[in-house]
């Protein structure tokens, strides 16, 4: 849990964050909006606060250029969702995302914190 | 983001709405499974989620590709409006289309006869080997060389020219295949086809062994000529034709577009000799390559004591080199361009009437445009709505424009002069990429001249009175008035060019057709007859004189004279004569014939003063006769005997003895020419023999010519004809070419009339509409009709009046251009430019007529209850 008074992060994320997060999400298998959306905001212990309408236009988008394809299923409690499925060039741009993000934290990390790296 | 995405866009809006849905449905599930009531649970899935709507949108605009989109809605927009509009619509479409549709036309034909380059391989280098006056290089009329040495003397010249070969375009009224008609034929040197770089499309070009005497029976025919007399039939080649009664073989056919000489395009090219063309050439050279065109022709001019020349001549002509880029001579070359100007005034005129009605339809439409605007249409947005109207309404003026072009193309091709006629048959009239290019070119041009201009009038400015105002009373804004009037006078003004450049050239055109011939030309022959080969000087002389005195005692002759150079062929071109003594004179060009003394009695030319010749008088006595016009020109109300002319080559003085009425040449429409006699030449080497005969004279020709064969066999008869035939031929030819031009000017003139009366009558009638309030108030206030009607006339004329001036002063500008296509009245004419204002503003004052008689009917009552 978050310490109190630390504000959740709201808004418009990073295009490229929001992608890498659905991403990773669907590692573990295909998912509809609905669980993605708590996935990413229960696993970031609640710093992640998005409107989950604000999903949406992104897996639009990333169902778009192939990464995932999606298809109608059935929910756990038996309500028709779309279900999203990670294709293998998702798979690939999931690495890439991923070794880049770590290229990005290392770099900020060490000018943040020079004495300690 | 993909095509396809684009065009499913309803398709994923759809799934993304169920998807959501979906989402709603399930967050409301749990929100009650953790005991919210499902009122609470939706609202509390609803504000997880946040704006669907909002949502979707995003996604929508994902998919949308932005500028098309916004594209195709200005379409059906424009498309509905103009379709609510169709007055409007078909007005303007119809005004670009004759604006678009009469340039495209003009331009097809100024494309094929003036900018499209020649057929040849590197054109630039190559070019014409001339003699000009000393005094003025710059030619009138080109001048066929004599002596086929000099053509070995400029093949000498290495440091110039790398090719130097002849030609001989003089002779073509030859009867192919024993068909009547004019078949004109060119001789060429072997070489010459090479030098162009082009090769026949069929068959064989020719070999140097064509140009040997006896094996010289070869002919390359024209692709016109294979399709017209051979059906374009492949077996052609090694089939004869016969020319000038000599029968020629065919071995190739050259390709359609071909051209030689320059400008023209003969039935067939023969190979050139010494031996039958050798007394009357032209030279076509390749300069060395590497040498410039200015450093070639003042080499030329260095080298030229080095060419043989006849002995006359010498010392009063210089070599000159013409560029061979340029298909017409600069006189029909001036004449198209003017066309081609005139035509854009229509053009420009036809725009301006566009605008003017666009400007009418955006002040009637502010009303929609604050709608739009208050709704949130960004300026941006509402300039591109009405961009896109004009751009539709010119697309479709284009379009119609093609249809229209393709016929006034036809118009114009029947009505050409036939030179050009045969010239232009060449190409395809067909619309081709060069032409398509320029319609749209011209299209867009038309778009924005009259799109623009209203676009932003109507886009910007205050836009609130356009959702306040319920009044009509305020009128048009006095903004819109202001430009109204631009275009207006704009268009008057183009229009005043074009009417006074059409009423010049019909003055030219009805001046040169009733010119008189200044003789009596029935029953009057021409024989041309070249010296035998060899014959020189006073040898020559007596032939010349032996074949007259043998000619007159044929039965049927009545009098029979020599001269070189006859009224209706053209005069040689000499020099320029300044008269002697007078300060400052202008100078007259001389187009010279060199006459027997019993040349003005044979023809019926009156000797108006002073004396003809004395039958001894040789050339070197340097007396002259001059046409009256000259001498009136010269030495104004004096009498012209004894008076002295000095020629600017530094010849002699020539003294006038005589004073000849002036006769029809061809040459008709030079400024400031002068007609010359001059004693007929003591070594001629060639001259038309003038014979006038009695009525009926019966085969007085066939004996003309046993006469000539019987003095001596190889003199030649190189054409013979009566001179009513020639002034029918100069009719055709000379006089067709004005006449082509001044029936295309009157019906350009004639449309930029129309188009400018119906701009009148619009904006009239607009302006009424409306001012109906204003004018009832003002009747109400005691205004009568007739004040009415000066109100709206002074509109009117305010407009038409800065318009005229306009027109005059770029007039008086611009027909300087006309100067050389004009015949015998000046480009300033008073009378002309008088009476076509008289008839501009008569034509104005017409198109008021209707739109004043409805505001003269404009009860008061009914106009202020409109409040």
């Amino acid at each position: 849990m978050p310490k109190k008074g630390t504000p959740p992060i709201q808004g418009e994320m990073l295009q490229g964050t929001l992608d890498l997060l659905v991403l990773q999400t669907l590692v573990l298998g295909p998912a509809h909006g609905h669980t993605i959306a708590h996935a990413i905001e229960r696993q970031s212990e609640n710093v992640l606060q998005v409107e989950h309408g604000s999903l949406y236009p992104a897996l639009h988008r990333i169902e778009d250029r192939g990464w995932i394809s999606s298809f109608w299923g059935t929910s756990e409690n038996n309500r028709r969702a779309r279900y999203y499925r990670m294709t293998p060039a998702g798979r690939k741009q999931l690495a890439e995302h991923i070794s880049r993000w770590d290229l990005l934290v290392r770099a900020i990390n060490r000018i943040l914190r020079p004495a300690t790296e | 983001m993909g095509w396809s995405r684009f065009f499913r866009r309803r398709y994923w809006d759809d799934e993304r709405a169920r998807e959501i849905q979906s989402y709603i449905d399930i967050e409301t599930d749990e929100n009650i499974a953790r005991g919210m009531s499902p009122e609470e649970a939706r609202c509390a899935a609803h504000k997880k989620f946040g704006n669907g709507t909002y949502v979707r949108e995003g996604i929508y605009r994902m998919n949308t590709i932005r500028i098309v989109e916004s594209l195709w809605q200005d379409l059906r927009y424009t498309f509905r409006s103009l379709r609510r509009n169709p007055g409007f619509a078909v007005t303007a479409i119809v005004t670009l289309a004759v604006g678009i549709g009469a340039n495209t036309a003009v331009f097809s034909v100024a494309d094929a006869l003036i900018f499209r380059p020649l057929p040849y391989r590197d054109p630039g280098g190559l070019v014409t080997v001339e003699w000009a006056s000393r005094s003025s290089p710059d030619r009138v009329f080109p001048m066929p060389h004599y002596l086929a040495e000099e053509i070995e003397d400029w093949r000498a010249q290495k440091q110039i020219f790398a090719g130097v070969e002849p030609y001989s375009a003089w002779h073509n009224s030859n009867s192919p295949n024993g068909k009547v008609g004019l078949s004109p034929t060119v001789s060429i040197s072997t070489a010459i086809p090479g030098m162009l770089g082009v090769q026949p499309r069929l068959g064989r070009s020719f070999l140097p062994e064509d140009g040997q005497p006896g094996r010289d029976q070869v002919a390359l025919i024209s692709d016109g000529y294979w399709a017209r007399e051979f059906g374009s039939d492949p077996a052609v080649l090694g089939k004869t034709v016969t020319l000038d009664n000599r029968v020629y073989t065919v071995v190739g056919v050259m390709p359609r577009n071909f051209e030689f000489p320059p400008g023209s395009r003969p039935d067939a090219w023969v190979p050139w000799t010494k031996e039958s063309n050798g007394s009357m050439f032209s030279i076509l050279a390749r300069l060395r390559p590497g040498l410039g065109f200015d450093q070639a022709r003042h080499e030329a001019v260095q080298v030229s004591d080095r060419i043989h020349l006849n002995q006359e001549l010498r010392g009063k002509r210089i070599p000159a080199l013409w560029r061979i880029s340029r298909r017409l001579d600069p006189k029909a070359r001036t004449a198209l361009l003017v066309l081609l100007d005139a035509v854009g005034f229509v053009f420009l005129i036809a725009c301006a009437n566009v605008a003017n009605l666009m400007l009418s339809r955006g002040a009637t439409r502010q009303r929609e445009i604050a709608i739009r605007a208050a709704i949130g249409a960004s300026q941006g947005r509402l300039l591109r709505h009405f961009l896109t109207e004009s751009l539709v309404l010119s697309v479709a003026g284009g379009m119609a424009a093609l249809l229209l072009a393709s016929f006034m193309t036809r118009l114009i091709f029947a009505i050409l002069p036939m030179g050009l006629q045969r010239l232009f048959m060449g190409y395809d009239s067909a619309l081709d990429a060069r032409l398509f290019a320029f319609v749209c070119m011209i299209t867009i041009l038309a778009c924005f001249l009259s799109g623009l201009t209203p676009a932003f009038r109507a886009v910007g400015g205050n836009r609130i009175p356009g959702l306040t105002e319920t009044s009509r009373l305020a009128g048009t804004t006095r903004g819109i008035r202001r430009f109204h009037f631009v275009f207006q006078s704009l268009q008057v003004g183009l229009a005043l060019v074009l009417l006074i450049g059409a009423g010049l050239m019909a003055g030219s055109f009805t001046r040169l057709i009733l010119k008189k011939s200044g003789f009596d030309s029935r029953n009057l022959w021409m024989v041309d007859v070249s010296v035998p080969p060899g014959y020189k000087g006073p040898q020559a002389f007596s032939f010349y004189n032996q074949l007259k005195s043998l000619v007159k005692t044929i039965p049927g002759v009545q009098s029979a004279t020599m001269s070189i150079g006859t009224p209706a062929a053209r005069g040689y071109a000499g020099d320029r004569f300044f008269p002697e003594g007078v300060p400052n004179a202008e100078a007259v060009l001389g187009l010279e014939f060199f006459v027997a003394q019993d040349y003005f009695a044979t023809l019926g030319i009156p000797i108006i003063a002073g004396r003809n010749f004395d039958p001894e008088e040789g050339p070197s006595r340097q007396v002259v006769i001059i046409d009256s016009r000259c001498a009136a020109t010269l030495w104004p109300g004096q009498s012209a005997i004894g008076r002295r002319l000095r020629s600017d080559s530094g010849s002699p003085l020539l003294t006038v003895v005589g004073v000849a009425t002036p006769v029809k040449t061809g040459a008709f429409a030079e400024p400031n020419n002068c007609q010359l006699y001059k004693p007929f030449s003591r070594s001629p080497f060639y001259a038309s023999l003038v014979i006038r005969t009695a009525d009926n004279p019966g085969p007085v020709l066939a004996q003309v010519r046993a006469t000539v064969a019987a003095l001596n066999p190889k003199a030649k008869i190189t054409d013979t004809a009566s001179f009513d035939e020639l002034y029918a031929i100069w009719d055709r030819s000379v006089a067709n070419t004005p006449r082509f031009y001044l029936i295309l000017m009157l019906i350009f003139a004639g449309v930029a009339l129309a188009t400018a009366a119906v701009g009148i009558y619009g904006m009239l009638s607009y302006s009424v509409a409306q001012r109906i309030s204003e004018i009832g108030v003002r009747m109400a206030l005691g205004a009568t009709a007739r004040d009415i009607r000066m109100l709206l006339i002074r509109a009117v004329m305010a407009p038409v009046g800065t318009g005229i001036l306009l027109g005059i002063i770029t007039s008086l500008w611009l027909t300087r251009l006309l100067r050389a296509v004009l015949y015998e009245i000046s480009p300033y004419d008073p009378i002309t430019i008088i009476s076509v204002i008289a008839f501009l503003l008569l034509v104005s004052l017409a198109a008021c007529l209707l739109p004043c008689r409805r505001a003269a009917r404009v009860d008061p009552m009914t106009a202020l209850r409109i409040e």
